[in-house]
């Protein structure tokens, strides 16, 4: 099963992946009760962002690969 | 939070390495220059990073030696973006990548030579150069990426700022000019293949980049990107989401590309046509040089 694997010193909480995923956009309209990548602001990397967290379960990925490909960062990537 | 790790290892050098290893495209990265200097939410990392799936995918597929890339970039945001792949890479002078990417190209025909630079620096202060290379039809990749304005000194207005957006350093506040028509302009001068994609079509960009750099002669994608910090904040997208969302809902593909090039231009509230405007095959310049000096046989 596809999953996105977040490197979390590299990232730096723009929220692209956030806005991009398929799954995020389908929670908004009801399909699922949680959203798949989320920056709730309470956790902070080394480099002081705060960073974009996986909520499980994970397996709700479909590994469409566009929150690896839009990160500027390289943070993120689908680990399949 | 430990700022040093165990093994007497910092975290940056811990997050280094998981990406050389753990990415999928971690090992052309330049690990030593990242995290890099560029904005969060930037479009022109967002440019670096899908331009490294495209070789990735031209790598496996057995297209491209990586070895024989070379990655040229300008002055500006964008033109970092080189300094930050592992390949071989030129950071050349304001306006000037092109030329010396031409000068790379006809010392050694077998490099691919791929230009990332900002729209300032190719089409303001190095216009001339870039229509110069498109009218030779010269074997370059050159990936411009337009963030609307000047964003390495400070947010000036640009030949791409679309007419009534706000940047600093305009009287009124708001621009007065008219900007390019990148499409057209670069069409009219020469280039073989002409396409223009957002952050938002990341799929489509890869796949625009891969044929363009296996496309013989000048190649031209312009990247309309976002730049939040610098452009963004003065025209009510300050997030960078929120830009890229603007480009998902004003863009459309372009269905009658001899036609609708002509109305190509970016204009506030207009929808802002995607796709490739532009494909032809000519005789390439390297080749022709190379057979009038008697240097190749045949």
């Amino acid at each position: 099963m596809p999953k996105p694997v977040v490197i979390e010193d590299l990232c730096k909480g723009c929220g692209l992946c956030v806005g991009i995923c398929p799954v995020n956009a389908m929670h908004k309209t009801g399909k699922y009760d949680k959203p798949l990548l989320v920056i709730t602001g309470k956790k902070f990397n080394n480099q002081g962002y705060p960073v974009v967290e996986v909520v499980e379960p994970a397996e709700r990925c479909t590994g469409c690969m566009l929150c690896e490909y839009i990160c500027p960062d390289l943070a993120i990537y689908i680990e399949k | 939070m430990a700022v040093v790790e165990e093994k007497g290892r910092s975290w940056l050098e811990v997050a280094r390495e998981r990406l050389a290893k753990e990415h999928p495209v971690g090992r052309y990265a330049r690990t030593l220059a990242l995290p890099h200097t560029l904005c969060p939410g930037c479009g022109a990392g967002t440019t670096m990073n899908v331009f490294m799936h495209a070789v990735d995918e031209l790598v496996k597929e057995g297209k491209l030696d990586p070895r024989k890339l070379v990655v040229v970039s300008g002055i500006g945001c964008t033109g970092r973006v080189a300094g930050f792949m592992g390949f071989d890479s030129m950071h050349t002078t304001h306006g000037r990548p092109i030329a010396f990417a031409m000068g790379v190209k006809l010392a050694n025909p077998e490099l691919k030579v791929v230009v990332i630079s900002g729209d300032a620096d190719l089409l303001s202060i190095g216009l001339n150069h870039t229509l110069q290379a498109a009218r030779r039809n010269i074997d370059l990749t050159v990936i411009m990426v337009n963030n609307f304005n000047i964003a390495m000194s400070g947010g000036e207005p640009t030949v791409t700022t679309p007419e009534g957006s706000r940047t600093k350093y305009v009287p009124g506040g708001r621009s007065i000019e008219k900007p390019f028509n990148v499409p057209l302009l670069l069409k009219t001068a020469g280039a073989t293949y002409v396409a223009r994609w957002t952050t938002f079509h990341v799929i489509q960009l890869k796949n625009s980049i891969k044929e363009a750099i296996l496309h013989k002669g000048f190649a031209f994608i312009e990247v309309v990107s976002q730049c939040p910090v610098l452009y963004g904040r003065y025209n009510e997208m300050g997030d960078p989401w929120k830009m890229v969302e603007y480009f998902a809902r004003h863009s459309r593909p372009v269905r009658n590309p001899e036609k609708e090039i002509y109305e190509a231009d970016i204009r506030l509230g207009k929808p802002i046509l995607v796709g490739v405007f532009h494909r032809e095959q000519r005789p390439e310049y390297t080749e022709l040089v190379y057979k009038a000096h008697g240097l190749v046989e045949g």
